[in-house]
């Protein structure tokens, strides 16, 4: 005993970046780090607008823009946890939400257009999923292939002038409808993903597929499962994007793919999945993304500047979040 | 060292936007107008010449000495983010709203939700059957539409063929009919005119009327008795096809004049000047415009028989409009809602001409002016002429007699 | 250049991983003409060292000396055109390019005229170097994906010895190779030391590295123990030093207990895959231990993989008896209580990233469910916390990631894994490879302790005398097929066995 505590004693200094590397991986470090500094982001912006950023009216502003990547980036965390990729979720979405709204002209009725909204997101994330597994394409290339279909065929659905729903029904359902809603599939997906074998499979998975199999997991029924949850969530999110304009046009989700991408990563997620993916990143990064809009807003930053200065503040969390784990040298890859 | 460099280089770019920033000057905050200060958030579609003009104009020029704070957006390109715009503005303190990405089907809804937020909104255009609504039920908010006369662009390009085609002459033509087939006001006017044109000219008798004609979404031939080959051609230049149809049908040879009612000539100057190097053959072309590079080599640019590639196109002038709409907010913002109210009690579009170029000296002319402080068309006699509060008794009406009477010929004796 | 001069000389090395001390104060010299064994557990440093030297990582502190000149290479291949080559213990081979792309790696210039590549120069010398070092079967200019992981070995042998190097490195090499591979090796190293160059050799074998070596350093947790002269070594006093303890000269089982005969629980009828097999049958018993040996391309690890359910079976089947259950894939094998721990450790059998607690937790999701189909904090912490202290794992505590552990605490994780899960049929192949010799005995003992559970295990291994120490019954395959039958209680007869084999 007395030997090894002269060898601690002995034991050179921890530099500084020992220490950081310490602390980075921490297992809770992807987790209150992107949650830390969002919290400090809103703090400077509070100073910086001398309080009036904290307003509830703020408050809820932020909420409401976020929603809809949010949801999108919940639930396309189920695909990323296992390592495929699909970038086409923003027109998938925007395919579900194009369908919904022509189902309301036909019917008039706020319900269909829900269920038509949701059943279209799952169908098509099954879509994909199905292509992907079946005839063991890559799944960012189904995605890719998936984007210009979808974007295509909504584009053709849509025309020129945007399908309208009646707004003012919309507005009934926007505020209390829209976070039952939203609270219920995030807690589900929480649940789901943390707390049931569903997403320590997918995570499993994630990690290491042959490992995976050996332990006795399917991989296709899992990954078809985290596509039908994906389904929900982008069901959902064309539910919302509906509701939130009343509207939709021809160019509807495109680009919510690198969005939803954007916000996962801000999020504290890698986007290649792995044990470390979780469910709420999405949240967190969204969020993050709508503050700073509103705050650099707020503060005065003129919009030619405001791109700028998130790109630079996305470099910067992106690398503070981004993981170089240090293995032992007998471990050391080439 | 990877860490430095990545922190070296986002410290480059803050370094490098901030110094970009550093040559606006900050607005005195020194204002005539003794009193309330006002906030008004623009909602941009676009970030080009126009938008700069227009962020210059108000920043340094209106908001120090009516004492208005200005707020632009990002380039705003779906009704998401422009919702987005109108939100974050209101909790940063915006009193109005001046909204530029207009589409009819939108304004009842940004006008209820500037109303929750209480905010006034304006919009860049006008009263049609989508936003009726938005126009006889808001009128607290909604302080109605800004936008050009689109009859009179229209007659512009009419009284332009019918002084400059000898009807003894046959030319065949095409004619742009842009966006017309899905209700674009400005295009429907536009090619309706030109295609009157024609008729008078030659007085020719279509076989289907003007209104089937430019409602097409595709091709048509315009067949008429005189045997005159008018090709109409719909469809906006940044579509799909676009441009190689339109080549394809001047590489028949049949045409040799281009009429536009949309803004492409930007677009189609490489265009005709092959077909006029293949054929050898001079083609006349008449478009819509607006100040730019584009315009300007367009009508500075002489082709090989010695005629600039563009012989007659419009424009604006961007602070004109850009007042307009800040004074139809600023006299709701000042208690002048009247200002804003038609007869039938719904609120007013107000309306500004715009102006023919015919040669390069003219355009020159016309393009000195509104680039600075010092050059602005719409200087704060201008302004003060639109404002309720500096011109005591003005009515909806009145403001529109003072917007006509800021023209060609009304600037120019100014500039001197 | 005369043998007994100090070539490499290392001063207080120190080499921290966050709070790891990997290495401390370690002071080495290493001479020419001769082959310097490390030795120690996972996890002691001997790696670390080497790497070190040879420019693949930096130390925290200390200095080094190289030929007489301070040293500090910045990376390998700055170390590698000084003259000092490493043979690593995972694979150092790329398998989409060529064989002599990978020879030459990161070397090419010489083969450039301008910035064209002359690739019948570059293949020819590779050719060359592979043929240098007694590889005839290797062509240069194939696609290395096309060679096995053996051949592949031999490759990076030789790209090391293409190179010329005054020093190399032998880290963990000989656990890849055939006994042919081995040997060329070995002529290697004594060729070099003959020369008047310095070798150095990291093995686990004790055998091996007292064979091959001229002097032995034995590290134990970053520090040096002892150096030992060749005329000095004793296998049991070194042992007790790489560990720290006494450890019995006998770690496999000493008993003759039986199993039960009559009472087959695993069952493969005439089963034929895409891979070596062709109507294979086999047997195993309730409370068997089924030995499987032969040459590694024998077939015995794609047999594993098909009982488990891996390879795709074309032709026969493979059937649970208890529930008569036909194994046609790893989940319905899983589902029914079958195990298998693959050979190939870090790519298999763990989710590196993931930590300790999560991968023993992998087979339990459905045991430790608490409410509906949610997973109980409590039992599942249980459940984890159970196979690391009984396995006596090296962590901090479970939420620290498998990556950073030494080999032998890693392939306690897969043991715990599988212990949690209480499988009936387990499927060992290679259970013991890359695992020092502490952690050895301690998997022996784990195999026996199963089994006397009445447990059945199927035990593949490349090793003949831990395959005779431990099996109730033993298969020697050869091409696919059972060349012999041997059984314990009859004893096992090392030359008869090695006939089976070849």
């Amino acid at each position: 005993m007395s030997q090894k505590n002269e060898l601690t004693h002995d034991a050179p200094k921890l530099t500084l970046v020992d220490r950081i590397d310490i602390i980075k991986n921490h297992r809770l470090f992807p987790v209150i780090f992107p949650l830390s500094m969002l919290v400090v982001i809103f703090l400077i912006f509070i100073v910086l607008t001398g309080g009036r950023f904290a307003d509830t009216r703020v408050l809820t502003g932020v909420f409401n823009q976020s929603l809809i990547v949010a949801t999108m980036a919940t639930a396309v965390a189920f695909i990323y946890s296992t390592g495929n990729i699909d970038i086409s979720v923003g027109n998938v979405m925007g395919l579900a939400a194009c369908l919904g709204a022509l189902a309301y002209q036909v019917t008039q009725s706020m319900t269909v257009m829900i269920v038509v909204t949701m059943a279209v997101g799952i169908v098509l994330m099954m879509f994909n999923c199905v292509l992907g597994l079946v005839f063991n394409v890559k799944s960012a290339m189904v995605a890719i292939v998936a984007m210009s279909v979808y974007g295509a065929i909504t584009s053709v659905l849509v025309g020129a002038e945007p399908i309208g729903v009646d707004f003012k029904a919309c507005k009934v359902l926007e505020g209390n409808f829209r976070y039952i809603a939203f609270v219920l599939y995030f807690v589900v997906c929480l649940l789901a993903f943390s707390r049931t074998a569903i997403g320590r499979k997918l995570r499993f998975i994630g990690g290491n597929e042959n490992c995976a199999e050996q332990t006795g997991i399917n991989r296709k029924k899992a990954i078809a499962t985290s596509y039908i949850f994906a389904g929900i969530g982008v069901g959902l999110a064309g539910v919302f994007q509906v509701l939130r304009t009343g509207n939709v046009a021809q160019t509807i989700g495109s680009g919510m793919g690198m969005d939803v991408m954007l916000a996962t990563v801000l999020g504290g997620m890698s986007i290649f999945g792995g044990a470390k993916s979780n469910t709420f990143a999405g949240f967190v990064g969204a969020v993050t993304v709508t503050v700073l809009n509103t705050g650099l807003l707020m503060i005065g930053v003129p919009s030619t500047l405001i791109q700028g200065f998130r790109g630079v503040f996305f470099l910067i969390l992106v690398f503070l979040n981004s993981e170089r784990q240090k293995t032992l040298p007998s471990r050391q890859q080439f | 060292m990877k860490k430095l460099l990545t922190i070296l280089l986002s410290l480059m770019i803050v370094i490098g936007l901030a110094a970009c920033n550093n040559s606006g000057s900050t607005p005195s905050g020194e204002g005539d107008v003794s009193g309330k200060s006002y906030k008004i958030g623009v909602v941009e579609v676009m970030l080009n010449d126009e938008s700069v003009i227009r962020s210059k104009y108000f920043k340094e020029y209106i908001g120090p000495k009516y004492n208005v704070e200005f707020m632009f957006s990002e380039a705003c390109t779906d009704l998401d983010s422009v919702m987005k715009f109108i939100e974050n503005a209101a909790v940063s303190g915006c009193d109005a709203i001046l909204n530029y990405y207009a589409v009819g089907a939108n304004s009842e809804q940004l006008a209820l939700l500037c109303q929750e937020k209480g905010m006034i909104l304006v919009e860049n255009g006008g009263r049609n059957a989508a936003n009726e609504e938005a126009y006889k039920n808001y009128t607290d908010t909604y302080a109605g539409g800004f936008m050009a006369d689109q009859p009179d662009t229209g007659r512009l390009f009419r009284e332009y063929l019918e002084a400059n085609l000898d009807p003894t002459v046959e030319h065949n033509f095409i004619v742009g009919t842009g966006g017309a087939y899905q209700g674009n006001a400005q295009q429907t006017e536009i090619s309706i005119n030109m295609l009157t044109a024609l008729q008078d000219v030659y007085g020719l008798k279509y076989d289907k009327t003007i209104q089937e004609l430019i409602e097409s979404s595709s091709p048509i031939e315009a067949t008429n008795d005189k045997g005159i080959a008018i090709y109409c051609y719909p469809g906006h230049a940044t579509a799909e096809g676009w441009l190689p149809g339109l080549s394809a049908a001047l590489q028949t040879g049949t045409y040799d004049y281009v009429l536009m009612s949309g803004n492409v000539i930007g677009n189609i100057g490489t265009v005709i000047s092959e077909a006029e190097a293949v054929l050898n053959k001079d083609i006349t072309v008449v478009g819509f415009g607006s100040f730019g590079d584009a315009l300007s080599n367009a009508m500075h640019t002489l082709d090989q028989f010695g005629n600039p590639t563009v012989s007659m196109s419009t424009v604006k002038f961007t602070t004109l409009v850009s007042a307009m709409g800040f004074a139809k907010a600023y006299n709701a913002l000042t208690g002048h809602n009247e200002v804003n109210i038609d007869t039938d009690g719904a609120a007013f579009t107000h309306l500004f001409r715009m102006n023919a170029v015919t040669s390069a000296a003219e355009l020159d002319e016309m393009g000195s002016w509104d680039k600075d402080n010092d050059s602005w068309v719409a200087d704060y006699s201008v302004v003060d002429s639109f404002l309720a509060e500096k011109t005591p008794g003005l009515t909806a009406q009145q403001f529109q007699e003072n917007i006509y009477a800021v023209n060609y010929e009304s600037i120019k004796a100014r500039m001197q | 250049m005369g043998k007994g001069e100090v070539l490499v000389e290392v001063r207080d090395l120190c080499k921290n991983f966050g709070v790891t001390v990997a290495l401390d104060h370690v002071n080495m010299q290493i001479k020419r003409g001769e082959v310097r064994g490390l030795i120690g557990e996972n996890g002691s440093g001997k790696s670390t060292v080497t790497t070190i030297i040879a420019g693949i990582q930096q130390a925290t502190s200390g200095e080094m000396f190289y030929k007489g000149k301070p040293w500090k290479p910045q990376t390998s291949l700055e170390a590698v055109k000084a003259g000092i080559g490493i043979i690593v213990q995972e694979m150092g081979t790329i398998p989409t390019i060529s064989v002599a792309e990978n020879i030459f790696l990161g070397d090419y210039d010489k083969f450039r005229t301008g910035i064209i590549i002359n690739r019948h120069k570059m293949v020819a010398a590779a050719q060359k170097a592979l043929d240098d070092i007694g590889v005839t079967d290797i062509k240069a200019g194939d696609i290395t994906a096309k060679y096995n992981m053996e051949q592949r070995k031999l490759i990076e042998i030789a790209k090391v010895m293409a190179h010329e190097p005054e020093m190399f490195v032998v880290d963990e090499t000989t656990t890849a190779l055939s006994e042919s591979g081995r040997t060329i090796l070995y002529n290697l190293m004594h060729k070099a030391a003959a020369e008047g160059k310095a070798v150095v050799m990291i093995s686990h074998d004790l055998d091996e590295i007292m064979e091959h070596s001229d002097t032995l350093t034995v590290l134990r947790d970053g520090v040096i123990i002892d150096n030992i002269e060749k005329k000095d070594f004793e296998a049991n006093d070194i042992k007790q030093k790489m560990i720290g303890r006494e450890v019995g000269g006998n770690y496999y089982r000493v008993d003759m207990d039986g199993y039960e005969e009559d009472k087959v629980v695993l069952k493969a009828d005439c089963i034929t895959t895409m891979n070596n097999l062709l109507c294979f049958d086999l047997e195993l018993h309730k409370g068997e231990i089924l030995g499987i040996g032969g040459l590694s391309e024998c077939g015995m690890h794609d047999l594993g993989r098909a009982l488990y359910g891996l390879d795709e079976v074309i032709d026969g089947e493979v059937r649970l008896t208890k529930n008569n259950i036909k194994i046609t894939s790893s989940e319905i094998a899983f589902a029914h209580g079958m195990g298998y721990v693959s050979k190939n450790r870090d790519t298999e059998s763990l989710v590196m990233n993931a930590s300790i607690g999560d991968n023993i937790a992998s087979t339990g999701y459905k045991e430790n469910r608490g409410f509906g189909p949610f997973i109980s904090n409590k039992k599942e912490r249980q459940y984890q916390q159970l196979q690391v202290d009984s396995l006596a794992i090296k962590c901090v505590n479970v939420f620290q990631p498998v990556s950073a552990l030494s080999g032998g605490n890693k392939q306690k994780v897969v043991f715990g894994k599988w212990l949690a899960a209480d499988s009936d049929v387990l499927i060992l192949d290679c259970p013991t490879r890359g695992v020092d010799i502490g952690v050895k005995a301690a998997m022996y003992q784990l195999i026996y302790d199963m089994k006397k559970a009445g447990k059945s295990i199927v035990l593949i291994s490349e090793e003949l005398p831990e395959l005779c120490g431990m099996s109730d019954r033993l298969l020697i395959m050869k091409e696919g097929a059972v060349t012999g039958e041997f059984f314990r209680k009859e004893g096992f007869d090392n030359n008869a066995l090695i006939d089976c084999m070849i």
